[in-house]
């Protein structure tokens, strides 16, 4: 065990001083090369270099993690389950014609409309309210909370709440508990079509209501006090003045939001694994691409195939969120 | 806003919000309650809230049952190596990107940003074959790397937001002075770079941290991180309940601690830098 970690240590050292190592170097062997010569094209010529020599690692990096596993996955997913032969869109086809792929879809469009939606509603509701009650910045600490869990350790978490004991009275999971008391029935929730769902659902929306509520508390501060007090005097309600001087105010911010959000949920994938692993229809594409590949299956051309249709599903958002960046970046 | 609201609207507020907190609080509490009481008052009916004999034995059966210490140390060691590698190959670029940028640069960064958008699952299976080929699967560098590789963008751009704010004016002073490009990064920069840099390492550890797309796919016994140790507990059934709490709670207990200082570094990397 201690061997162990000493060898990563070290592995980990070796790694810090070839990082340290490239950027000395190379930007020695570049002084060298065009020399330290005062000369004006060539000092130009020099310091255009020099800021590739930096960006580069991190380039290549990405594109050796990134580029070419995409390419990869395009092309496997046209080869049948072994990856030896070609098979056109045969994969495809059987995707689009799979009932498991359709309700696959169904829950993956439910996660992407209801997930980020709630959450920024939840988070700007409690901004609201924090801001403008005693302790809120206590409050508004402890409803982050969760945002520090990893998507497993709240599915472990939420089991609790969900848990069913069978058929007896004593229910500990809290929402048979809850159930029970106000004389229902307890149930197997996780096992109750298009419910559960939803419990699954909950346990990101739980999640992810901090991140929203302390990104839109941050743009509710900044909406400007004059704006408000015009308003009053002219007699606006409240809730007049919620939605048509505040919130159209902090538009940008709620779609800064959304968006981040919204790439999160369609990459769901710890949580339906270890709540109910896409049993009683809570499949999504990323855990059925999982099946697919390493559960049994072992076909790597249709997985491949789903890892296609959930990255170009991502497209979309993904465009809309640099052109955003963008044209933030152009207002600087 | 604040002037607008009465005092007893602000009771009210402040009911309500607490109420939600404690709410939202409440399924982390409750496991941890439960982590320490007997398996029998774990099922008590009515549920026992503060009032148990408190005790430790269910730490003491998760730890002998499925060895966490050596789980902490693997998610130790990963996410610290990977932040710290990322960091070391960011810095430059960064830099580079913040203080020298070039037609190219804004192309590079938002590429970037595209890259963290892309689900996993589409390049998981190229790099599992490479992992196979290279002897990496189930191997703390092999994590470390990839770790280092998902979230080198993020730890990019927000050197990159951060190191933007440092006044240029004073590099270019420093560079009056006749300060080497060396000595230029390591006095200069450095010290005004700092606090942006911490922030960033602390974002990105709790990020490297709590993945697990990558940790459960690409570890088996030997290099599996809290993560997977969580993962083999999440079937309740067969279990005991307090155990069961108490192995979520050493789970979660060391990010909960340090997402509690980091909320603002979380936001901020979460959003690109979008959101100061």
């Amino acid at each position: 065990m201690s061997e162990h970690i000493t060898s990563a240590l070290v592995a980990i050292a070796i790694g810090v001083l070839g990082i340290l190592a490239y950027f000395w170097i190379s930007n020695a062997i570049l002084d060298a090369l065009i020399g330290r010569s005062r000369r004006p094209n060539k000092e130009v010529l020099r310091e255009q270099i020099r800021p590739w020599l930096f960006v580069g690692p991190a380039l290549l990096f990405l594109f050796v993690y990134l580029v070419y596993p995409v390419f990869e996955t395009l092309y496997l997913s046209f080869k049948d389950e072994n990856s030896r032969e070609f098979v056109g869109f045969s994969n495809y086809t059987w995707l689009f014609n799979d009932p498991e792929f359709h309700i696959t879809l169904r829950n993956n469009l439910m996660w992407l409309l209801i997930v980020p939606t709630l959450s920024t509603i939840f988070g700007l509701v409690i901004a609201v309210l924090a801001d403008r009650s005693r302790w809120g910045t206590i409050a508004k600490s402890i409803i982050f909370m969760p945002m520090a869990i990893s998507f497993v350790g709240a599915s472990v978490i939420w089991k609790f709440v969900y848990h069913y004991n069978g058929d007896v009275a004593n229910q500990i999971g809290i929402l048979n508990a809850l159930v029970v008391a106000f004389g229902g029935e307890a149930q197997f929730w996780l096992a109750t079509p298009l419910w559960n769902n939803l419990l699954l659902m909950v346990i990101l929306i739980w999640i992810q209501t901090g991140f929203a509520m302390v990104i839109l508390g941050a743009a509710l501060r900044g909406v400007p006090e004059e704006t408000l007090e015009a308003a009053i005097i002219d007699g606006a309600t409240e809730i007049q003045i919620f939605f048509k001087i505040i919130i159209p105010q902090i538009m940008a911010t709620i779609v800064v939001v959304w968006t981040t959000i919204a790439i999160l949920v369609l990459k769901v994938f710890d949580i339906v694994l270890a709540m109910t692993n896409g049993q009683w229809e809570t499949q999504v594409l990323a855990n059925l691409m999982y099946d697919w590949m390493f559960r049994g299956a072992g076909d790597f051309g249709r997985g491949s195939a789903i890892a296609i249709v959930l990255m170009i599903s991502v497209i979309p958002i993904m465009i809309w969120n640099i052109r955003r960046f963008r044209q933030e970046e152009m207002g600087r | 806003m604040a002037r607008t609201t009465t005092s007893s609207r602000k009771t009210f507020n402040t009911v309500l919000a607490w109420s939600i907190g404690l709410l939202i609080f409440f399924p982390i509490l409750w496991t941890i309650l439960t982590s320490f009481k007997s398996e029998g008052q774990a099922i008590a009916d009515p549920p026992l809230f503060f009032f148990f004999d408190w005790t430790l034995e269910n730490y003491i059966a998760v730890q002998e049952r499925s060895d966490y210490f050596k789980f902490l140390t693997n998610s130790l060691i990963i996410a610290g190596g990977s932040t710290l590698l990322g960091t070391l190959i960011a810095i430059p670029a960064a830099w580079s990107m913040a203080f020298v940028p070039s037609r190219r640069t804004k192309d590079i960064l938002l590429w970037m940003l595209s890259t963290k958008m892309l689900p996993a699952v589409g390049v998981l299976y190229p790099i599992y074959l490479v992992f196979i080929e290279l002897g990496l699967l189930d191997t703390r560098t092999g994590l470390v790397i990839v770790l280092m590789l998902i979230n080198m963008p993020i730890i990019v751009w927000m050197l990159y937001t951060y190191f933007r704010e440092i006044p240029s004016e004073i590099l270019e002073a420093a560079r009056m002075d006749g300060a080497s490009l060396r000595s230029e990064i390591l006095y200069v920069l450095t010290p005004m770079a700092i606090p942006g840099i911490a922030s960033t390492i602390l974002l990105n550890f709790i990020l490297a941290w709590n993945e697990a797309f990558w940790t459960l796919n690409l570890t088996a016994a030997k290099a599996a991180p809290l993560t997977a140790f969580i993962a083999s507990y999440s079937s309740p059934e067969g279990l005991f309940y307090a155990k069961l709490s108490a192995a979520s709670t050493m789970a979660i207990a060391p990010i909960l601690v340090l997402g509690w200082f980091s909320q603002k570094q979380l936001v901020r990397g979460l959003t690109f830098g979008a959101v100061k």
